[in-house]
């Protein structure tokens, strides 16, 4: 008998969604995090689509910094697009309080039955015959679980992955160097959220200005390593100078955001890798929660079913790849087709993109829309993309 | 609070995290410096020339 059906490394929301589904299922759960205050410090612009985050949870009052209508991308000749819902006049997304969120869904998942260990650290991981041990370490010392399955929920790093015997090394340009400020005293009350594309103001990326309410805002930057010289926090200080002289910087965040596009698998025996660690964060958008909380639905699912049938090996597991691709598979890899084509454009190429958009400055488009009026103007783009729009 | 970027580039894990520090084993690194690369807030360096 192992300690565990279940152990979950990472208890953001990708792990404490896959713990607490998995609980309600019936199964004995443990959920660590090496953290000792879960949702802190924040990794992210904290935005959510609203229907994504329905699909999953009833959302809380506390969770929601702001509500966004609609995204509006500048161009570097300040020409802009915005990119509408489906119906714009409701709120597209939330800007969420992710301190909150994150300490939430890990609440949650402990009151579904998930016990919970905060302030450990997973050290190593070693297969027992049909089974697993996990090498666990908090403050009193080192020690040992065994469990039946193991997810990776453990961020752009992935050392379970690591440890699992999957491939989870990036290349440099498939991580996105990211630093935000969340600014305050700011004139900046939006219904938007705000891109900014530009090699000047963020080389290979963009950067972004997402509400928080009450006057303040989360302003971060991200940039690929091979396009900007310097580090994205270079480029977020001289925006924030220019743009917000009088802003104050209260909180100062710095990540990496995997962009790689979906691997072919991210199972192995006994083991099943979740959110930014399994890489599903889109890489046109860098946007990575939505995923997280649909991988993690599905990774709960499989544990569940490989509990009932008693089966951890890959073959069985496997199952969960064939879930996460029919649900986002396709739209990680036209994505990323995407983003390399935005990473090959220049300035001009940008401005002429603007221009090229029909009916002039102000537009009201979908995403997909804007995929077409990319292809229009770059037919090489054209044929990267013919089998996926 | 360490975010981890430079374990996800090294192909030797040659990298350690914990919550706030940071080792390299020097008998796995390969002098890469993919970390250095990709590392968001300019934490790791390169020495020498």
């Amino acid at each position: 008998m192992t300690d565990y059906d279940l152990i979950v490394v990472g208890a953001g929301p990708g792990g404490s969604h896959t713990a607490k589904v998995a609980a309600e299922k019936g199964l004995e759960v443990l959920l660590v995090d090496r953290k000792e205050e879960i949702g802190t410090p924040v990794r992210c612009g904290e935005g959510i689509g609203k229907e994504n985050l329905q699909e999953f949870y009833d959302v809380e009052d506390e969770w929601i910094s702001a509500e966004v209508t609609e995204a509006r991308v500048h161009f570097p000749n300040e020409e802009h697009i915005e990119l509408a819902g489906e119906n714009s006049d409701e709120a597209v997304g939330y800007i969420l309080e992710r301190k909150l969120f994150d300490r939430d869904l890990a609440d949650k998942a402990a009151k579904a039955g998930a016990n919970l260990k905060v302030g450990t650290e997973a050290r190593g991981l070693n297969r027992e015959d049909v089974h697993v041990s996990l090498e666990l370490c908090d403050r009193q010392g080192q020690f040992e679980v065994e469990a039946s399955m193991v997810v990776g929920a453990d961020g752009v790093e992935s050392q379970v992955g690591g440890w699992a015997g999957l491939d989870t090394s990036l290349n440099v340009n498939d991580v996105e160097k990211c630093a935000q400020y969340l600014v305050t005293g700011v004139d900046f009350e939006s219904d938007y959220v705000h891109f900014l594309i530009g090699n000047e103001i963020a080389p290979g990326g963009y950067i972004w200005m997402f509400p928080k309410g009450e006057e303040r805002m989360n302003l971060g930057v991200v940039v690929i390593p091979s396009k900007a010289e310097r580090g994205p926090e270079f480029y977020l200080q001289n925006f924030l100078s220019e743009r917000f002289p009088d802003g104050k910087v209260v909180e100062k965040t710095y990540g990496g955001n995997p962009v790689e596009g979906p691997k072919d698998s991210v199972v192995s025996d006994n083991v099943m890798l979740v959110g930014d660690a399994a890489r599903h964060v889109d890489p046109f958008t860098g946007g990575g929660l939505s995923n997280a909380l649909r991988g993690g639905e599905f990774a709960a699912e499989v544990a569940s079913k490989a509990v009932s049938e008693s089966k951890f090996d890959r073959d069985f597991l496997s199952q969960y790849d064939g879930l996460w691709k029919e649900r986002f598979g396709e739209d990680l890899e036209r994505n990323k087709k995407l983003q390399e084509k935005f990473l090959s454009m220049e300035d001009d190429d940008l401005n002429s993109l603007a221009d090229s958009l029909p009916d002039g400055n102000l537009q009201e488009i979908s995403l997909k829309k804007l995929a077409f009026s990319l292809i229009k103007s770059n037919s090489k783009l054209l044929w990267d993309l013919k089998d996926f729009i | 609070m360490l975010c981890g970027a430079c374990v996800a580039v090294c192909g030797h894990e040659a990298i350690r995290i914990s919550l706030d520090s940071l080792s390299i084993d020097n008998d796995k690194c390969e002098m890469c410096h993919k970390c250095v690369e990709v590392c968001p807030r300019d934490a790791l360096v390169k020495e020498g020339c």
